[in-house]
């Protein structure tokens, strides 16, 4: 197994437990908005998915940093220009700072979960999307669209199942 | 008083005065080869004198505040801390608004 | 470039990035309402230690090799201002770094007891100083991807 392979292994370990932690999250959150409490058993689902969304950041970050060194000293200096990685380097951030800007009670919760799926979602379009020809603004505008439909379509979704955003724990 | 408040005030104000002297040398080191060379010469690198010097600022300042009479508290601490955060933010924008003059506006 | 210097380089890379990760983990512990005295301790010395490792690795590789060996292509190529503007500034800004971590580390260790209820506004000030200490650290490691992409 080379180098490329192994790295290439664990970015994608890294988006599987991302992507599918945001999504199951944003999931049972639902649920529990449903049922207007959010229980014991919920709560402990809730805090193990962050968990392993958080261990899947980190491995996606070191992965993903892992691949910019290997083109660094094989020669292949120039895709750490690509519009596609800093779209996605970008969206990380956003994604880390909205995080914190949750945390800190600074954004709505529609709106941070709105940012946390897209992002990911995002994150991992854009990595599989090889020969995507758009420019670095043309990416960005659009990840902006897309977590204001998101944003649209989970409240759509609250609205449909008749929930409120203040469970009772 | 309180030990652990002061030695943690000795800390924060000595950061404080680190910070804008790393600030200040970097600018004034890139306008004055004389001080770039000394640093060269002295260090064997700019860069190295830079974080040398810093280190031991830090160190003498940290002790010296440390054993100094001083009135701290919870409040006067967290207040340092919150300058230590202006100071930094003010830095990083000093460096990086003087090299981007350099870089891309100076002829 | 030697064994050592990549060796050098990778650990520059991947200990900054793994302080950058503690430094923020406190950041958003330190948000909380009942911040863990305990996982604030570690992770504040784990993100000072990688640090430190990062400073020396990268300091090691960037006066012996950089100036010298990758500078001029740097400043050769279509994007001399990798150099003249990201590293000159990256290079400088992140001597603020140890420095805030050590008072961020120890203000933890010396004062955690004082966390879980606002005492003098000390919680507030630490979230500060984590945030300034992880913002530079994505400008760093943002400026660094920038400074690699122009050795062409």
């Amino acid at each position: 197994m080379t180098w490329d392979i192994l790295i290439k292994l664990t970015h994608l370990l890294g988006t599987v437990l991302g992507v599918g932690g945001a999504t199951f999250a944003e999931i049972f959150y639902l649920k529990s908005l449903r049922s207007g409490t959010i229980n014991e058993t919920t709560g402990d689902f809730l805090k193990t998915t962050y968990r392993i969304l958080r261990i899947g950041m980190i491995i996606l970050i070191i992965s993903g940093f892992s691949y910019l060194i290997v083109n660094r000293l094989e020669g292949h200096a120039e895709r750490l220009y690509s519009p596609r990685l800093w779209s996605k380097l970008t969206i990380t951030a956003i994604l880390l700072l909205g995080v914190v800007a949750w945390q800190a009670k600074k954004i709505p919760i529609w709106l941070g979960s709105a940012v946390s799926l897209t992002s990911w979602w995002a994150a991992l379009i854009l990595g599989a999307w090889r020969g995507l020809g758009a420019t670095y603004l043309e990416i960005i505008v659009a990840y902006f669209l897309l977590v204001a439909l998101m944003g649209i379509a989970l409240s759509l979704i609250r609205k449909t199942l008749g929930v409120s955003h203040n469970p009772k724990t | 008083m309180d030990k652990k408040i002061r030695i943690s005030s000795a800390a924060v104000l000595s950061s404080i005065i680190v910070i804008v002297f790393i600030t200040a040398i970097t600018i004034i080191a890139d306008l004055n080869p004389a001080l770039k060379d000394w640093l060269k010469n002295t260090f064997s690198h700019h860069w190295i004198g830079k974080g040398i010097l810093s280190v031991v600022i830090f160190a003498v300042l940290t002790f010296l505040f440390s054993i100094l009479p001083a009135k701290d508290s919870d409040a006067g601490l967290a207040k340092k801390l919150s300058g230590l955060f202006w100071i930094s933010v003010l830095g990083t924008l000093a460096i990086f608004g003087f090299y981007f003059y350099e870089a891309l506006l100076a002829v | 470039m030697t064994s050592l210097l990549q060796i050098l380089l990778i650990a520059h890379i991947i200990f900054g990035l793994l302080g950058v990760v503690g430094f923020y983990a406190v950041w958003m512990v330190l948000l909380k309402r009942n911040p863990t005295p305990k996982f604030l301790k570690l992770s504040s010395l784990w993100g000072l230690i990688f640090l430190i490792v990062s400073w020396l690795t990268g300091g090691y590789y960037y006066a012996t090799f950089y100036g010298a060996s990758v500078k001029p292509i740097v400043k050769a190529s279509a994007y001399p201002w990798a150099h003249n503007l990201f590293m000159e500034a990256k290079e400088h800004v992140f001597l603020f770094m140890p420095f805030l971590a050590v008072v961020l580390t120890l203000v933890i260790w010396l004062q955690h007891e004082k966390l879980n209820a606002e005492v003098g506004g000390l919680k507030h000030s630490l979230v500060l100083v984590a945030g300034i200490i992880t913002i530079i650290g994505f400008i760093v490691t943002f400026a660094g991807i920038i400074i690699s992409g122009a050795v062409r």
